[in-house]
């Protein structure tokens, strides 16, 4: 085999790398084929064009490999993403009462509004306050021994 | 017991080697073989790593009517060097700490190797 079939063949090797790199690799070692004083023996030295190829190929695909992402970041973004998940559905829950609790206190309100007018209308703003404040209670309760307690359990485990 | 070279000991070896003087691709790695068991295809991996990461550049110099590349080393490639002959230092120096200990008990005339390894080197040295 001369220089000009071993480029020849090692260029077919490299058919699937990208083209800049087979470039590269094809003018090293055409390059190189030409400064040696015994092409015969370069060519021995540097491998057949499949072994060659099996080399570069080898090496390319550590580069182009997309870098590792260490497991402990990945396992920290795991963690972050969980206690969202948890705390939706209570978020929902709270939403849903503090309406129902508006929609109550406005009807009632305005039912009341009609007979007595200012002065109910007085006393059932105190009431809505109180409900409010009782609402809140209640879901201050609910946080601490259901939400709370499933933290709790999820540490231990 | 041939020690083989490679990783990241081959791509500071390199380095040295061109921080020297540039050189191209044949003859660099005709310089390396001299020095290491290396085979001949190994070279242009390294030199192509090396130059992704910034440690090399190239230029084409004209020669008998052609153009041949030149490896030379950069400026991040010399602060490479530099961390490298520290870690070198450090590395070479827990083996012979261990080689040295182990010379106790090995039989008598081993002595004598550690001068020829000396020699050796230094040779190798003159030759590049």
């Amino acid at each position: 085999m001369n220089e000009q079939t071993y480029i020849q063949k090692l260029e077919s090797e490299l058919s699937g790398f990208p083209e800049n790199e087979k470039q590269d690799a094809l003018e090293y070692v055409r390059e190189y084929l030409m400064e040696a004083e015994n092409k015969q023996q370069a060519m021995e030295s540097l491998g057949t064009p499949s072994e060659y190829a099996a080399r570069l190929r080898e090496d390319l695909q550590g580069i182009a490999l997309p870098p590792r992402i260490p497991e402990s970041s990945a396992e920290s973004a795991g963690s972050a993403a969980e206690p969202e998940k948890k705390k939706e559905p209570y978020r929902i829950l709270k939403m849903v009462l503090a309406v129902l609790a508006g929609l109550i206190e406005v009807l009632m309100i305005f039912r009341v509004a009609r007979s007595w007018y200012l002065s109910m209308m007085v006393v059932r703003l105190g009431e809505f306050l109180m409900t409010t404040g009782v609402l809140l209670l209640i879901e201050a309760a609910f946080k601490h021994f259901v939400f709370d307690k499933k933290e709790g359990d999820s540490h231990e485990s | 017991m041939q020690i083989q070279i490679s990783g990241p000991l081959l791509d500071l070896c390199v380095l040295a080697l061109v921080a020297k003087e540039p050189l191209y691709g044949y003859r660099l790695t005709q310089k390396m073989i001299q020095v290491f068991a290396l085979s001949e295809s190994a070279l242009y991996p390294v030199l192509r790593r090396l130059l992704k990461q910034g440690y090399l550049e190239v230029y084409d110099q004209p020669f008998d009517g052609r153009m041949r590349r030149y490896y030379r080393i950069s400026k991040t490639g010399l602060e490479q060097v530099q961390e490298g002959t520290r870690s070198w230092q450090a590395f070479s120096k827990g083996v012979s700490q261990l080689l040295e200990e182990a010379k106790k008990m090995l039989p008598d005339g081993t002595d004598r190797g550690g001068k020829t390894d000396e020699t050796q080197k230094t040779g190798k040295d003159e030759s590049l």
